[in-house]
């Protein structure tokens, strides 16, 4: 058997091949998208060159008359601005990105910032309903509700930056479960992939749903609602049980 | 939040040596804990090495909701759950080979249990079905609480505290078979 030193050997080993295997990938998408930039760039060109009137009879244009349509027609020579400066065409601009939230890469996650909420209150928050219809000898675990609520920073008041909901459902010898994991704007998190993207979908009341179900046993579906990530598993449920949970929260 | 998540943290900063301080506090554990679900401690050692794997590669967030180790053992889980589904690795170990693998987990049982009443505890586990197995790994031998072990194997603490009364009657029964009496069961 490897003792440590030689265990964290070839773990390193095995990420040099790992990263040189995803860098080849990388680099034959982008060769691929560089072929395909440039087949666009050529019909672009072309039609530009074609809508540019170079085929036209008109009478020729100087450079006073279209210079840089579109960026900069005027030139301030006092500031060292010339239609000879191409650097004088320069055009900055710096988007704000809304979508990468500095927080979200946070790892821990601090009691003081624990907001806690009520059923209402997480429905208020997510912006729909997150409680699923269970089978009637089924109840929702009542300590679990004291888990209730969402992360923000600076003690609860700022930012948003954990909304991870797990929702427990069982009969009373906990043969038949429900879990329910949501998260807001995403999948929860999760370090076990269940689903690869390719499976086909269902449609349950017209929304796509990837349902799965395993050897040992267990339904699993996972879906994006009104911007809110669903990942159910069951045990102990029939497909028609099932699909009714799902169903109950998409409407 | 303890040392396995600051080392792991500083292994996100870029900090190698977190990693390595990671296998050195956790590998034998895990080993001895995945050996519970596959019964051969080679591949039990290569689950580990692809739960570390996943570690550095895929470098899953670790939120704190519940102990770094719990949650490293958890991800173990998954890998060797997945790994049975996937039925791709040989479970048997080669005849010849069988000598080395005993004195090997021998060898392994002793430097991470150390108790010898334990290691021979430890033994009666061949005979007890997985489930029982893991449970009392993880409360007996590793002290997790009910609460982190519900965490590792996906159940609630009421289903836990039936399977580690059903696993220490099933243990109980099988030390008593070899004339054997562990009072702290």
């Amino acid at each position: 058997m490897k003792n440590c030193d030689e265990m964290v050997k070839s773990l390193f080993e095995r990420r040099e091949e790992y990263v040189a295997e995803q860098r080849r990938k990388k680099e034959a998408v982008i060769g691929t998208a560089a072929s395909l930039c440039c087949v666009c760039m050529v019909a672009v060109l072309g039609l530009g060159v074609w809508k540019s009137g170079i085929f036209d009879n008109s009478p020729e244009q100087t450079m006073q008359d279209a210079l840089y349509p579109g960026i900069k027609d005027t030139f301030d020579e006092s500031k060292g601005e010339s239609p000879d400066n191409p650097a004088a065409n320069n055009k900055i601009i710096v988007n704000q990105i809304d979508d990468i939230s500095v927080a979200k890469h946070n790892i821990c996650l601090f009691t003081d910032d624990f907001v806690s909420m009520d059923n209402d209150g997480l429905n208020e928050y997510y912006g729909v309903n997150i409680f699923p219809d269970v089978p009637g000898d089924m109840e929702e675990w009542e300590e679990q509700k004291e888990h209730f609520g969402i992360y923000r920073r600076d003690g609860g008041k700022g930012d948003v930056y954990w909304d991870t909901q797990v929702l427990n459902y069982s009969n009373k010898d906990f043969s038949r479960t429900v879990n329910v994991t949501v998260d807001k704007g995403e999948f929860p998190l999760c370090d076990y992939m269940l689903f690869e993207e390719t499976e086909e979908k269902s449609i349950i009341n017209n929304l796509e749903v990837a349902i799965g179900y395993s050897a040992g046993g267990q339904y699993y579906a996972q879906f994006m609602h009104k911007n809110v990530g669903f990942q159910i598993s069951a045990e102990g449920l029939t497909e028609e049980e099932f699909t009714a949970v799902i169903s109950s929260l998409i409407k | 939040m303890d040392n396995g998540a600051s080392s792991y943290r500083r292994f996100l900063e870029g900090d190698d040596t977190g990693i390595i301080e990671i296998v050195n506090d956790y590998k034998d554990g895990l080993i001895l804990y995945l050996n519970g679900y596959v019964n051969n401690l080679y591949v039990a050692e290569e689950l580990t090495e692809d739960t570390f794997f996943r570690l550095i590669t895929k470098k899953p967030r670790y939120s704190g909701k519940s102990t770094f180790k719990s949650w490293l053992y958890a991800i173990g889980r998954n890998t060797a759950v997945d790994s049975i589904r996937r039925n791709s690795r040989q479970l048997n170990t080669p005849i010849e080979d069988m000598e080395n693998y005993l004195s090997e987990e021998e060898s392994l049982e002793k430097s991470y249990i150390k108790d010898e009443r334990k290691i021979a505890v430890h033994k009666a586990f061949s005979a007890l079905n997985r489930d029982y197995k893991n449970i009392l790994w993880l409360v007996y031998f590793e002290d997790f609480t009910n609460k982190d072990a519900a965490v590792i194997l996906r159940k609630n603490d009421r289903q836990i505290k039936n399977l580690l009364y059903r696993a220490k009657q099933a243990l109980k029964a099988e030390l008593e078979k070899e004339g054997f009496i562990y009072e702290e069961l």
